[in-house]
């Protein structure tokens, strides 16, 4: 079975590889829990075929209490924070900054044998996904 | 799948297992069946005391089934694992637990059913289309309770990673059928889903639809299905659906039951306002208009009135709510990832580990033996003979006795992200992001048991190599046992995830608990800040363990860990100065390694252009050289060199162009396309690095091949001569595998320098000056930079190379 930290490793890296050059920190962020989107997005992401096989078969995407849940993403999330690839919860949690840069990025890659291209075109398709699943969860949002 | 029914399925993709627990449950509730047929069947409920809860009352379907094996089993497991040997009052089991947990769920059906009725009674919306609760969902949330753990092996969790080990594939697809059937399963543990295999299964399928089992229902059909979907959390085969977390949700029974029982035997105080949080608990009415997700409107949409019930916390319980998901945190910190529980229960893992090597692997059906912990490890010891579960031999024997006399292994080595000390040189701006390459490669390595073992195959190795090397500690690497090595780095589950509760508010509008405080993320943090991962061994051995990780922890992870981490481990002065001394006369750790641990402050470099400093030669014929060597060896080298070995490589480096240099102004080899490595070579190019103030040995002196010398006493400068033309000399340039040689001294393992003359077949295979030098990642081993220098020869009269006009690098 894949283990997690593979999986954070390539979704961190992805999405580090796609930031632009002199991107606002505020939009270097994953949204680690907000409101699921990044549940959504993964699903997303994953149907388009992003992300190596053998990880896109050991995420389960699930229709839960509160909406679509992928099943492992808290553990991926945990995973990366333990791993230091991303910062800790803070008091206005709900995106989390990534800390790793992308020569890291590359060489967390080359652990998997992931191109750079490779994972660039899956972390294009990752922020896509996560624009148009906060597009799609703006309607929903209520304090 | 026909009717939801998962068992057809089951039998087909996943046979072995469900017949392995089919066999299981047939033989644990024989007595049952008896019972049945025999009419002797309770009548009436009965009472029994709680050290919790006081008086818990349990219905006759309930008594039936609690005195068969398949419960009585649970009286033998310990909730806590192995906690009773820190914590003496922590050894209740998990037949305790499971009653407690009925009557948790009975509080919250209580709960929930009286806001059901306030709600369908008072208020300004008054909701009379509130589900009531059918006795079938009520049969199945107290029975889901009474059974949820009876798929735990023994010593509870230190032994649940065994279960899916037998039958890997068939539990996957167990796994993936059971997602199918029952809706909005989340996470499955392995004990939960063999729970679920249980209750499915056609021994308890008979006992359950016996026309004489107690049970009150109005769907016996569909019971042991409802069964499972309430130990799994799922909405399926429930009227009231707001009951679906009762047993397993985000806030559930469970976790109410068992916090509360820990922290009352533990004697840890927590401060629960359990009555206050069951109190709070209400039914939430999700409509397509407050519905907070695409998936959960159209869960409302599809019913007539446009809406459904979920179970909710009202936003006055938040407080209540938040004190658990803290005091959570606090019973991992203080209870369960206490280091001598850790360890323990490594021990009891070491102990199977054991009995498989010394006998056989435990079979599936033999972790549901219904002996109890101690007698487990008594039998695994080979103190007591069963014949149902073997037993080992000596080692087993030897884990035994530190298990039962309570004789633990001690930290002798302690690692944690915060203690790392060696990055201090790198700017703010790649701090993090270094420490994080360095650091996942741990936690990477460590997310599995079996990573933690092949950590603590190479802490074992290297202390047998120090043990040979160094007299001093030759009796304790002796002595020393393999298994008696434990490495451990607790992986925190998180609290409660709190996007999965709903909360209303008085206007109707519903959020998740998050919206307002993330206490679950909060509860990360702190447990993500406490993580330390510890190296154990029996203290006699400790000096000998704990310099054996710093030496694996470097090599393997290029880590070193302050001051802070001797503290957390009691292991602060175990690596004096006088050990370091003798260390470096030997080969047990790598010249890199030795360096970082005798450094006062140790630090990485990372090559930079400025580090290199380039004859006039090279600079002028290539302004972008020192640049593109930074390059590649940031590539090849991502986390740099420890201070001192860095500056001897910046040296080599300068000297050897030099010496290219005049080699090629001297035509040393012009007329010669194939210079005797070891009489033509390699004395030239000492002579030219001795000139230049180069520190050089003959590796042969040392125990290393002819063709090779060492620079600086700490890495290689392996010589090669090709043989056949080429206009690709570094291609042709393939370095022997020196790591293999048997030096005397320590040696660097990151960094060797290659020197190779070829012959050029044609024009322009002879490189000019600055083209004759480059950094790679070396193919023949990890982490390893090959600085590789070329040196035409045998090219004839003075080549033209030279005149063609200069190409910088490209930077």
């Amino acid at each position: 079975m894949k283990p997690i930290q593979d999986i954070a490793e390539v979704l961190v890296s992805s999405w580090v590889l796609t930031a632009k050059a002199d991107e606002h920190e505020e939009l270097d962020a994953l949204p680690a829990t907000q409101q699921g989107v990044l549940d959504r997005a993964l699903e997303a992401a994953v149907t388009a075929g992003a992300f190596p096989a053998d990880w896109r078969e050991r995420l389960h995407f699930v229709d839960s209490r509160t909406g679509l849940q992928c099943v492992e993403l808290d553990a991926v999330i945990s995973a990366a924070q333990r791993a230091l690839f991303t910062q800790d919860p803070n008091p206005s949690y709900s995106e989390t900054r990534t800390k790793i840069d992308p020569r890291v990025a590359r060489l967390l890659l080359r652990r998997y044998k992931i191109k750079d291209a490779q994972a660039i075109e899956w972390g294009e398709k990752l922020r896509e996904a996560v624009a148009a699943a906060r597009e799609t969860m703006r309607a929903y949002a209520r304090g | 799948m026909p009717d939801n029914d998962p068992r057809p399925e089951l039998a087909k993709r996943a046979p072995t297992l469900t017949a392995a627990i089919s066999r299981i449950v047939e033989g644990a509730t024989a007595a049952v069946r008896e019972n049945l047929e025999a009419d002797r069947v309770p009548k009436f409920p009965k009472t029994v005391n709680d050290a919790v809860w006081g008086t818990v009352e349990l219905r006759p379907d309930e008594v039936m089934l609690l005195d068969c094996a398949l419960l009585q089993r649970l009286r033998g497991i310990r909730q806590l694992g192995m906690a009773h040997l820190v914590y003496p009052g922590a050894g209740y089991d998990r037949l305790e637990h499971s009653i407690g947990v009925v009557e948790s769920a009975r509080q919250i059906v209580d709960a929930l059913q009286r806001n059901a009725e306030n709600r369908r009674l008072f208020g300004e919306k008054v909701d009379e289309s509130i589900p009531q609760i059918t006795p079938t969902d009520l049969a199945s949330i107290r029975l889901g309770a009474l059974l949820h753990d009876v798929g735990h092996t023994p010593f509870s969790h230190a032994t649940e990673h065994l279960i899916p080990r037998e039958f890997p594939k068939e539990y996957e697809a167990a796994e993936d059928i059971l997602r199918a059937t029952f809706d909005g399963v989340t996470g499955i543990q392995p004990a939960e889903l063999v729970a679920v295999l249980m209750v499915l299964s056609e021994p308890m399928t008979r006992i359950i639809e016996h026309v004489r089992f107690p049970v009150r229902s109005d769907a016996r059909d569909k019971l042991t299905r409802a069964i499972a979907a309430r130990i799994l959390g799922s909405r399926s085969f429930l009227k009231a659906t707001y009951l679906s977390g009762v047993v397993s949700g985000p806030l559930d029974a469970d976790k109410i039951d068992y916090m509360a029982r820990d922290s009352h035997h533990a004697g840890l105080p927590l401060g629960l306002d359990l009555m206050r949080l069951v109190s709070k608990l209400e039914v939430v009415t999700v409509t397509t208009e407050n519905a907070i997700a695409p998936e959960v409107r159209k869960r409302a949409d599809a019913n007539p009135n446009k809406r459904f019930y979920e179970l909710g916390l009202s936003r006055a319980g938040l407080g209540a709510y938040e004190q658990l998901v803290i005091a959570r945190v606090m019973l991992y910190e203080r209870l369960y990832y206490h280091h001598k529980v850790r360890v323990a229960e490594g021990m009891v893992r070491n102990l199977i580990d054991a009995v498989g090597v010394e006998s056989k692997p435990l079979k599936l059906e033999q972790l549901y033996c219904q002996y109890p912990d101690d007698a487990v490890i008594d039998i695994l010891g080979a103190q007591l003979a069963a014949t149902d579960l073997q037993s080992g031999k000596d080692e087993a024997k030897r884990i035994r006795t530190q298990l039962r006399s309570r004789t633990l292994h001690h930290r002798a080595y302690s690692f944690s992200s915060r203690f790392i000390t060696n990055l201090g040189s790198l700017p703010k701006k790649e701090l993090d992001a270094t420490r994080a390459l360095l650091w996942s490669s741990v936690t990477g390595q460590l997310e599995s048991f079996d990573g933690c073992r092949a950590l603590r195959d190479l802490i074992y190795d290297k202390c047998v190599a120090v043990g040979k090397a160094l007299a001093k500690f030759s009796k304790m690497a002796n002595e020393l046992v393999r298994g008696d090595i434990i490495v451990d780095l607790p992986k925190h589950d998180r609290v409660a995830r709190g996007g999965d509760l709903l909360v209303t508010s008085e206007t109707g509008h519903v959020a998740t608990p998050n919206m307002f405080f993330q206490a679950d993320r909060w509860g990360d943090a702190y447990m993500q800040q406490k993580q330390i991962g510890h190296v154990f061994a029996p203290r006699p051995m400790m000096p000998l363990v704990s310099l054996a990780s710093r030496i694996v922890f470097y090599d393997q992870f290029k880590l070193v860990m302050g001051i802070e981490a001797d503290v957390s481990s009691k292991t602060a002065g175990s690596v004096d100065k006088a050990t370091l001394d003798e260390l470096s006369k030997t080969t047990v750790c790598s010249a890199e390694c030795l360096a970082s641990l005798k450094e006062e402050r140790i630090q990485l470099v990372r090559v930079r252009p400025e580090h290199i400093k380039l004859p006039d030669a090279y600079a002028k014929e290539d302004p972008n050289l020192a640049k593109r060597l930074a390059a590649e060896f940031d590539a090849a080298l991502p986390v740099g060199l420890p201070a001192s070995v860095h500056e001897k490589v910046m040296g080599g480096i300068h000297a050897m162009l030099k010496a290219i240099q005049i080699t090629e102004e001297q035509a040393k080899f012009r007329d010669d396309p194939t210079p005797d490595e070891v009489s033509e070579l390699q004395p030239q190019i000492r002579s030219l690095l001795r000139a230049a103030d180069v520190d050089v040995d003959e590796a042969s002196k040392i125990g290393g091949g002819q063709m090779d010398l060492i620079l600086f006493k700490t890495f290689v400068l392996e010589n090669k001569v090709a043989k056949t033309a080429t206009d690709d000399p570094f291609a042709a340039t393939v370095p022997a595998s020196w790591q293999a040689r048997r030096y005397s001294i320590p040696l660097a393992q990151s960094v060797s320098f290659i020197c190779s003359t070829y012959q050029p077949k044609t024009e322009t295979g002879h490189l000019r000056l600055s083209e004759r030098v480059l950094v790679r990642e070396s193919m023949s081993q990890d982490g390893l930079a090959e600085v590789v220098f070329v040196i035409p020869c045998g090219y004839g009269a003075p080549h033209d190379a030279s005149k063609r006009a200069p190409e910088p690098s490209k930077s």
